[in-house]
């Protein structure tokens, strides 16, 4: 289960995502990079199947210069298509495929910032969302990137909790988008005692 | 000799420097290049006021450097063989667990600074969302505005009326 979320707020934008990624319910060796980014300053981030988000963000990052409007536009139906290749793909193989893939988008949209969350639980609806948590855990809403953090911790607390005990996060990238531009940081999402705490 | 360190409480010292009264090391190392060229090196372990070293002789501060570390690893397997755990040298202290505590701290205030430059970065500000604000609209506001929007699109690609 990934750690991710995007915040949209007046002015500018946070979304995030963990790296971690998990096999037979444990976390892997490999991390994954999950935010993605489109030169048309669109940035996304997926929790799901690690082969689906990777194709999410081939996704975006083909979106061009395409605005929020076209990308809620063209995005569900090939996240359709994406999913009924993988699930082909596990029935041909006779693994198990688990409906859970969820992709946050944020941009701008008349010159407001914007977020919408495509849930393939929903046929991938767009639903627009100022703010979007997964796992959702509550609590105030980050206005900084150090609060990003904090929630992000969160996240991988409940995520330890409930699901994985060994899990790490890996690495958290952070990106914050404006008008103008997209700027992101990785960084370890957990260190010494915060693992223990 | 490398030294990292954070201040913490500066004066100036009436000759055009500073006097840092206190501060946290950061990093301490040995280096074979050092930033000042009249960098002497003292050996303050084989004498009360100190002897200073020739160039040549920094190798041997490196091989007792080595020795030393090599006499810890003796300690520890003797220490292992009569039944105390790995890490304990009798006193409670363990230098791994405290090294790894200093690389966490050192972790812990570069990943503050990275993020904290991301809040700096110019990134552009978005104009204010305008009036009915977004939540009153629904998620089915935004559905309906981009089908409009790339329908207007696509009449204008293919220039059909509107």
């Amino acid at each position: 289960m990934t750690c991710c979320g995007f915040v949209a707020r007046d002015g500018d934008a946070y979304i995030w995502g963990d790296g971690e990624q998990y096999l037979n319910g444990r976390p892997m060796t490999e991390s994954i990079e999950r935010v993605a980014a489109s030169p048309g300053r669109l940035a996304a981030v997926a929790t799901g199947h690690s082969s689906l988000c990777d194709r999410v963000r081939r996704l975006v990052a083909g979106l061009g210069l395409a605005s929020l409007s076209g990308a809620i536009a063209r995005l569900p139906a090939h996240l359709r298509q994406a999913c009924a290749e993988e699930r082909a793909h596990c029935r041909a193989i006779g693994a198990r495929y688990e409906v859970d893939l969820a992709c946050g988008l944020i941009g701008l949209c008349d010159s407001e910032m914007r977020g919408v969350v495509f849930a393939e639980a929903a046929g991938f609806e767009p639903r627009e969302a100022s703010a979007w948590l997964s796992p959702d855990v509550g609590g105030a809403l980050p206005a900084t990137a150090q609060e990003v953090l904090a929630v992000a911790q969160r996240q991988l607390q409940f995520v330890r909790a409930r699901h994985y005990p060994g899990a790490t996060g890996r690495t958290l990238t952070v990106a914050r988008v404006g008008r103008t531009g997209i700027a992101s940081r990785s960084v370890p999402l957990m260190i010494g005692d915060e693992r223990a705490a | 000799m490398s030294v990292g360190f954070d201040p913490i409480e500066v004066e100036p010292n009436g000759k055009g420097g500073y006097n840092f009264n206190k501060w946290e090391l950061l990093e301490l190392s040995i280096v074979s290049v050092p930033a000042n060229p009249g960098a002497t090196v003292f050996a303050r372990a084989f004498g009360k006021d100190g002897r200073v070293l020739a160039a040549a002789h920094a190798d041997t501060l490196v091989r007792a450097h080595r020795r030393i570390g090599a006499a810890r690893q003796d300690l520890a397997d003797v220490l292992q063989a009569a039944g105390h755990p790995p890490g304990d040298d009798g006193d409670g202290y363990d230098p791994e667990a405290e090294e790894l505590s200093f690389d966490a701290a050192r972790i812990k205030r570069a990943r503050a600074a990275a993020l904290l430059s991301l809040d700096c970065v110019h990134v552009g500000p978005a104009a204010k969302p305008s009036a009915p604000p977004r939540e009153l609209r629904g998620g089915s506001w935004l559905t309906a505005h981009v089908r409009e929007q790339e329908a207007a699109r696509l009449r204008k690609f293919w220039s059909l009326p509107v």
